[in-house]
């Protein structure tokens, strides 16, 4: 080989073989239904030549037995042999799990046990908690099968948890528990529902999640029909986006008016043909089937709506003395600079103090000498946040009030506003202060800054923030090779956006157009503008302003230099990119 | 307290299916995804076959014939590698195939020089030689704007068993062990040919540079 420069060396000459292969690709002329055609052909020609096969080997078999019968037939004249074929369930060895129809209940008991690979309950994005089902025939699914299907063997169930409650304290309340939890004053962020049986009797089933802040989440699944609810709580955390469950107690009761009592119970979870998730109760001699949960849609649950968490924690007070710090004593009656949590305000100082409130409340025996902060707490706010408002009802609670009481309220440390008590018989006051985000933690605090003797006594309640969230959206089309039109699914999209572009008239789409790199430059610009032009008929259809649309087509798109996901990354060129920018949202309190 | 969270979020991509899904519903026997695997893979895999035969129809017939094979073998697949890369390597392997029933014919082009002859009358044995010793230029090769169609017919030119093995190294990035395997020959046999292969691909394009020149 020359090893001058100026001559094409090996290297040199691959590169350039291969750039021009790269190039010449063809115009696609495969034609699917050609094909077809020739496949039933050959599928037709392969199946006669099996028959044909299988009559050779009939005739070679059939010749065999009649030579061996005519040679038994004069061999052994007497004794016919009688061939036994037992049925395969003979042989099988059935597993040994007493009282539980062979399901999964194992000697060791799991204490605590995490979903495994398959499936991956995830949450996806704050307002929204998916299961989603992964590696799994690479399909995902959510729970949206209507039909109740049992798991039929113990193959069949991926994980279960099993309850490690022993005593349980009684509550009234399905939604309360001993920790503390109350669902009431926390937002639901997953619910599915489905229908489930447990032997003969059919129940309808549910799955609940409330976020309790630091990854943590509360669950409960109820299994309930018209004579009996069984509810299973469990608390949830999550980690790497796999959400690993701890059951606490089970209980039951017949009907409403009665009182829970403690049970024990498992459940387990498996993955069906089709991908679909099923969760169901294992615990009893008696179980039969179990349940699939369906997933409903966003915006249509009748229990309440996927939301994000009120960022403030406790701001009501009904939860006593948790979520925030204070420079006051707490509760130290007959001392000045105090602060207590009242729904009444004589309990706190009955000759000097009045004034009542929408239950619990902050009462504040004011400072005479300092001026200190009364309420500070650590927030967490969504991610999308790019404005707040900091919210909370103020009353003066001095009988024989003199002057009013001035707070300031801060935010990260940053002055946000001062709010200005009034007497008791004016009632609860609202103020609100408007905060810029500068970080998704922030702190707040709000101050004392009226000192002295007289009227610097006030009640807090009520504390929340609003935030205003801006986003954007995006999602892609795909197509098929020298295909523009839109499918049903691809229509419903466009249908989505455009319910999303009316519920926002400040809002604004963008399209771009891509085409793959087969074919010529031209006809690719041409069909890169005729996907977008399908979208453009729905929008315009919908009397969508035209000022409010963007688009441009930007023909084919160049291979990048890996000949190995060729396809891939022509079919990833087939689409239509479409963002909607300057979507406003509002979290209420 | 409850509170309502107003945006409406429209989530996720509209996928594909998933070499596994394709694989699974392939071997149902499932008609939709054999008709979204021929769709997706047919031009690319077109492609493939015209780099093993002469003409457009012939490399039709042979992706048909490597689509039967996909079809027919699909739970071979063993999903250590893409899909794709597997039923290109289907392809390959059919069009490999044909080119030797071609060449127990006899079909392919006998001598490489003998056919150089007719194409470019006046040039010696010895001048092609030479030309092999100094190696042709690469500025003259890039210089004379040599077109793909025009490499790519140059290729053409040379034996077909040496073309055969360029394209599997350099195209299809195979190694010597698997092309000594796919076209039966030793290791160091296929490394031999390719090392002419170059050669002869190289004084095919020197010459066809200068011609170019010239005009």
């Amino acid at each position: 080989m020359n090893q001058n420069n100026k001559h094409i060396d090996d290297q040199q000459l691959d590169a350039l073989y291969r750039e021009a292969y790269k190039k010449n690709t063809s115009e696609d002329v495969s034609n699917w239904d050609v094909f077809k055609e020739k496949w039933d052909v050959r599928q037709g020609e392969k199946k006669r030549s099996n028959h044909n096969k299988w009559l050779w080997g009939s005739f070679f078999i059939i010749s065999a037995f009649s030579l061996i019968a005519f040679y038994q037939s004069n061999k052994v004249s007497s004794e016919l042999g009688v061939l036994n074929i037992s049925s395969r369930e003979d042989h099988i060895t059935k597993p040994e799990i007493s009282g539980h129809d062979g399901l999964l209940v194992r000697e060791e008991k799991p204490r605590e046990s995490i979903i495994l690979a398959n499936p991956e309950i995830k949450i996806i994005s704050q307002n929204e908690v998916v299961v989603e089902i992964e590696n799994f025939e690479g399909q995902q699914n959510y729970f949206n099968e209507p039909n109740d299907f049992p798991f039929t063997s113990e193959n069949d169930i991926v994980s279960s948890i099993t309850s490690t409650h022993e005593t349980g304290v009684e509550s009234s309340d399905l939604n309360e528990d001993e920790n503390g939890f109350n669902s009431s004053t926390l937002d639901i962020v997953g619910l599915w529902q489905g229908k489930g049986k447990r032997g003969p009797a059919k129940y309808d089933v549910e799955m609940k999640l409330w976020e309790l802040g630091s990854n943590q989440y509360k669950c409960i699944f109820s299994f309930k029909n018209e004579s009996e609810i069984f509810v299973y709580d469990a608390q949830a955390s999550l980690k790497d986006s796999l959400l690993s469950f701890k059951l606490g107690r089970v209980r039951k009761r017949k009907t409403e008016n009665n009182p829970w009592t403690n049970t024990s119970g498992n459940l387990a979870f498996s993955i069906g043909k089709k991908g679909e998730l099923f969760i169901g109760e294992c615990g009893n001699s008696d179980f039969k089937g179990s349940l699939k949960l369906k997933r409903l849609p966003l915006g249509n649950c009748s229990q309440g709506y996927i939301s994000p968490t009120q960022p403030i924690k406790n701001g009501g007070f009904e939860k006593g003395y948790l979520h925030f710090e204070s420079d006051y004593r707490i509760a130290e009656l007959n001392k000045y600079e105090h602060i207590r949590i009242v729904n009444d305000a004589q309990y706190f100082n009955k000759i000097y103090f009045k004034g009542k409130g929408d239950g619990c409340f902050l009462a504040v025996d004011g400072s005479p000498y300092h001026r200190k902060t009364i309420w500070k707490q650590n927030v967490t706010l969504a991610s999308n946040t790019y404005k707040g408002l900091l919210k909370f009802q103020l009353m003066g609670i001095m009988k024989s009030a003199k002057q009013n009481c001035a707070l300031d309220v801060y935010a990260n440390n940053k002055y946000i506003g001062s709010a200005k008590s009034q007497s008791q018989e004016k009632g609860w006051q609202t103020f609100e202060f408007s905060f810029d985000v500068t970080d998704k933690q922030m702190e707040f605090e709000i101050k004392n800054l009226s000192i002295g003797g007289n009227g610097n006594d006030v009640a807090i309640d009520n504390i929340a923030i609003k935030q205003f969230t801006s986003d954007s959206v995006s999602l892609s089309l795909y197509y098929y090779p020298n295909k523009y039109d839109l499918n049903e699914l691809q229509v419903s999209r466009v249908e989505s956006i455009v319910d999303s572009l009316n519920k926002y008239p400040d809002s604004h789409i963008t399209l771009k157009g891509y085409a793959s790199d087969i074919r010529d430059l031209e006809k690719n610009q041409e069909l890169s503008m005729n996907r977008i032009n399908e979208i453009l008929k729905i929008l315009r259809k919908s009397e969508i302003n035209r000022n409010r649309i963007s688009y441009s087509a930007k023909g084919e798109v160049a291979l990048k230099n890996n000949p190995i996901d060729l396809a891939a990354q022509r079919e990833n060129n087939r689409r239509v990119d479409i963002e909607i920018t300057q979507i406003f949202g509002e979290i209420d309190y | 307290m409850c509170s309502v969270f107003k945006l409406h979020r429209l989530v996720g991509e509209e996928r594909f299916m998933s070499d596994r899904q394709i694989q699974h519903k392939l071997k149902n026997h499932d008609p939709e995804a054999m008709k979204y695997l021929y769709e997706r893979y047919a031009s690319e895999m077109l492609d493939v076959c015209r780099r093993y035969t002469k003409g457009q129809s012939e490399a039709m017939d042979i992706m048909h014939e490597g689509f039967f094979k996909v079809f027919e073998n699909i739970e071979k697949y063993q999903n250590t590698g893409s899909l794709a890369g597997w039923i290109k390597r289907v392809m390959v392997n059919v069009a490999i195939d044909e080119y030797r029933k071609r060449s127990r014919k006899n079909e392919h082009h006998a001598s490489y020089l003998n056919e150089f002859e007719k194409k470019h009358t006046g040039i010696e044995e010895e001048e092609l030689i030479d030309v092999l010793r100094r190696g042709p230029s690469f500025d003259g090769i890039i210089m004379s704007d040599i077109s793909t169609h025009e490499l790519l017919e140059s290729l053409d030119l040379i034996p077909e068993d040496y073309n055969v093995i360029f394209k599997l190294f350099v195209i299809e990035e195979l190694g010597h062990k698997e092309i000594g395997k796919i076209l039966n020959i030793d290791e160091s046999h296929s490394r031999t040919r390719l090392s002419r292969s170059r050669d002869m691909i190289r004084t095919v394009l020197h010459h066809k540079a200068l011609e170019k020149l010239k005009v």
